[in-house]
């Protein structure tokens, strides 16, 4: 059925594709962040933190 | 378990450190310079290299390659050796990346200024630079991701996601944007021309601004805020929603750039719907920037290093709010081609940029040399100076940008130009261009003062070792989770799914898209009750990832790709179809192309562009808005970004030979009032003809229908039209030999605007445009 598809409607195709692709990678790993546990983020979050000795 | 002592590479830190201030410095002189070339055209002081459009180039690139760049490179390094408790792992490589980049910055530094340039904002380094350029950026890639390979913490902080993305995205970009055939050892033509390379070129521009000036500063605001601030970040969760969402978004944004243009309207739609979006993740960044101060407020007060970060953060706040603002269709048909974007460039780079960079160097110098900053007070001189000189610097840029948007799109009730005389609006804003000059000079100042203090600072302290103790176990651990097992998961699987049978429900017809809805469903109950069996599963595949680079940059590179695709993909198609009733771009002979060549030299789109919109401003004082197919033929094209003279698509024709020579000589002859600088040079100067013959060729491969030619056709024809273009000049008195360089770019203005009649729209199927691909 595509060879009958206009080239507007090609455009708004690879759009939606594109966008789907892109949203799946963005709700997969916002999702997955907002379940992350708490020790890990704690952990996390404390990283930059730590310090060093200078001499 | 060992206990294993890491000693921090902060050579390279120490150096890139330096040189950011060193080419801030450099860049905001080279600022202020051009800026009063606006105010006072005797700035230019007839001179080629010291010309505007040869040094706004030079500008550009040493605020955001050489100042910011330098400035990025040092927090990466210093940051990522912290938080993945490593060494870098290579100090060869350190080295190089560093000398390497100053060696561009140099090359940059010379050839820019002398007209060598590709004729594209931001992209204007010529071709031995840009493989310089990839080269160089490949050896900082390696040397990251292989310290992140040795690293000795497992979990990825945010702050490394965002270098992450910095650096697969900005090399996707700058190669892509970059892609030319050389014609010589100095010079090359884009591969893409017309709209296309209008629209590949703000795709880059764009994301230069999210992906160099953003997203690596980002990493270092979460980095280094909650250092000075000796408290976490404000919300963890929301740094990786503000990561995700940013990085998803910002890449559909560049289409903006173009509104109102001739663009396809979908695109500027898209273009447009994804900058509105921006906000939303922008101010969840700077919110949690700012919330990391929470408890810690009156440590504005005494510490310099807060005072930057904190203003610097706001400022992040201001322009991302204002940029989606611009990119609102009717808005940006005011603030397009204004003073106005640069008030809001320099909001980002001076507010934004600069205030992080500041904020940096008052917390990192004193700790890289193991002393205490020289004065506390004179870092306060410097915030308060840069503050007011960016106030100044933005105000005067938002009036003077808004009064030359209303005024030239100003129409009388009897329908015609309210301001039909464009020099007029140039005059009118001419106090603001002083004030702009005032307020960059009080930014340099700060600049200096800054520099004097990190030297006094550096002077009383030697570099520091900077060391870790760190608990390892006796077998090194393994990388938590393989590329394959990244992505064969079921978070991940039922994703794809669901996406793929809404695009089958969406797009399929009949049969195909009723079973698509029902496996849609079906998917979507099946991957809800498989999360609520073993949730716990899908919280450790996440948990992974955060300690898997390699599956973390993959998913991060799909994201920017899917976006990128979007825009470049559908516009290669875009000529093949141009209508039956547009009319063709007519092909430049020998001369014009010389003159064009000559044009882009002179760096002349930095001040007028060639695209008149489709605003009834636009179309009553330039003529009928730009078609796409009227620059087919354009390698690159020239639509430009910025009107400080008027629009020229449609100039050819509009006076005489003798008009544009007088002009050339000295604007103000022919138009009282103008601050466009005089171009001497070029009644001296031989138009380079012999190279013309690979430039044709080039060009000739990219499907312009050039009739084949020897190098005497070539020359032959050049001497015909500029003996016509000498012979009219002859007629008022002017003698001048045909070779000069003005008889080129003469040729060249007075083609602009030319093209070849629709051809008959009797055949709805027949090709109206020649393909690119079928010229060769």
């Amino acid at each position: 059925m595509f060879h009958q598809v206009e080239f507007a409607n090609w455009s708004a195709l690879v759009t939606v594709i594109a966008f789907a692709v892109s949203f799946c990678v963005f709700l997969t790993v916002v999702v997955g962040a907002l379940r992350c546990s708490n020790e890990k983020v704690r952990h996390l979050a404390e990283l930059p933190l730590e310090e060093e000795k200078r001499s | 378990m060992k206990t294993k002592t890491i000693e921090y590479n902060d050579g390279v830190v120490r150096q890139f450190l330096i040189a950011s201030v060193f080419w801030g410095i450099v860049a905001m002189l080279v600022g202020v310079l051009i800026a009063s070339q606006l105010a006072f055209h005797v700035l230019n002081f007839d001179t080629s290299w010291l010309t505007f459009g040869r040094l706004r180039p030079l500008h550009t690139n040493a605020a955001i390659f050489a100042f910011v760049g330098n400035m990025i490179f040092a927090g990466i390094y210093h940051s990522t050796q912290r938080l993945v408790r490593a060494r870098l792992a290579s100090d060869f490589l350190s080295q190089l990346h560093f000398w390497g980049w100053q060696l561009i910055i140099v090359g940059a530094a010379i050839t820019l200024p002398l007209g060598f340039t590709r004729g594209k904002e931001y992209a204007e380094l010529i071709w031995p630079i840009n493989i310089a350029v990839v080269l160089i950026w490949v050896v900082f890639a390696i040397n990251f991701f292989w310290t992140l390979a040795v690293r000795n913490e497992k979990s990825l902080y945010v702050a490394i996601w965002f270098y992450i993305a910095t650096i697969i995205t900005v090399a996707m970009l700058y190669i892509t944007n970059h892609l030319q055939i050389p014609t010589s050892l100095l010079h090359s033509y884009p591969i893409f021309g017309g709209v296309q390379d209008a629209l590949v070129q703000w795709w880059y521009g764009h994301n230069a601004v999210a992906f160099f000036l953003t997203t690596p500063v980002l990493g270092i605001m979460y980095y280094y805020m909650p250092k000075a601030a000796e408290r976490p970040i404000y919300s963890y969760r929301l740094s990786v929603v503000h990561f995700w969402s940013l990085v998803f978004i910002y890449i559909w944004a560049g289409p903006h750039h173009l509104l109102n243009t001739a663009l396809p309207e979908w695109l500027q739609t898209l273009g447009m719907i994804f900058s509105l979006m921006l906000w939303a993740p922008s101010w969840g960044g700077m919110l949690n920037g700012l919330l990391t101060l929470r408890g810690a407020w009156n440590k504005l007060r005494t510490d310099p290093v807060l005072k930057f970060l904190a203003a610097g953060v706001t400022f992040y706040g201001m322009s991302t709010f204002e940029g989606p603002l611009m990119a609102i269709r009717s808005v940006n048909a005011v603030s397009h081609y204004t003073d106005w974007t640069i008030g809001h460039v320099h909001s980002g780079t001076l507010g934004w940029n600069s205030f992080m960079a500041a904020g940096m160097f008052y917390w990192l110098t004193p700790r890289l040399w193991n002393t205490k900053l020289y004065s506390t007070k004179l870092a306060d001189i410097h915030f308060w100076i840069g503050m007011v000189g960016i106030l100044l610097y933005i105000a005067s840029m938002w009036v003077s940008g808004i009064t030359q948007g209303l005024m030239l799109n100003a129409v009388t009730p009897d329908g015609t130009l309210a301001y039909p005389n464009f020099l007029e609006v140039v005059n009118s804003v001419r106090p603001m261009l002083h004030a702009r000059i005032l307020g960059g000079a009080l930014f340099l100042l700060g600049m200096i003062l800054m520099a004097y203090n990190l030297f006094r600072t550096i002077r009383s302290g030697k570099p520091a070792t900077a060391t870790v103790e760190i608990q390892v176990p006796d077998v090194p651990a393994k990388e938590g989770m393989s590329l394959i097992a990244g992505f064969l998961n079921p978070p991940v699987v039922y994703s794809f799914l669901l996406v793929l049978f809404s695009c089958g429900w969406g797009f399929a017809q009949g049969m195909v898209s009723a079973v698509s809805l029902v496996l849609l469903v079906e998917t979507a109950l099946v991957a809800m009750i498989h999360l609520g069996l073993s949730g716990k599963k899908w919280n450790d595949w996440y948990e992974k990832l955060l300690e898997s680079w390699l599956p973390f940059t993959v998913l991060t590179l799909l994201a920017v790709v899917a976006g990128g695709m979007i825009q470049i993909l559908p516009t290669v198609f875009v000529k093949q179809n141009p209508g039956a009733d547009a009319p063709l771009q007519k092909v430049y002979t020998p001369l014009e192309l010389a003159g064009r060549d000559i044009y882009i030299r002179e760096g002349c789109y930095n001040c007028h562009s060639q695209m008149i919109r489709g605003l009834v401003g636009d179309v009553l004082r330039y003529g009928k808005s730009g078609r796409l197919t009227e620059s087919i033929y354009d390698f690159p094209y020239q639509w430009g970004s910025k009107r400080t003279g008027p629009d020229i698509q449609r100039v050819g024709g509009k006076y005489p030979n003798i008009w544009h020579f007088q002009h050339m000589m000295d604007p103000r002859s022919t138009s009282i009032g103008s601050v466009m600088p005089n171009y001497p040079w070029l009644y001296k100067q031989v138009t380079d003809i012999p190279a013309l013959s690979s430039k044709i060729r080039v060009l000739t491969g990219y499907g312009v229908p050039y009739p084949p030619r020897s190098p005497d056709a070539i020359r032959q024809a050049c001497i015909e039209q500029a003996q016509g273009i000498t012979g009219d000049l002859a007629k008022n008195g002017i003698k001048i030999a045909p070779d000069k360089e003005i008889i080129a770019v003469i040729a060249y203005l007075q083609q602009l605007g030319k093209y070849d009649a629709p051809p008959p729209a009797t055949d709805p199927a027949a090709p109206t445009a020649p393909k690119q691909a079928s010229a060769n």
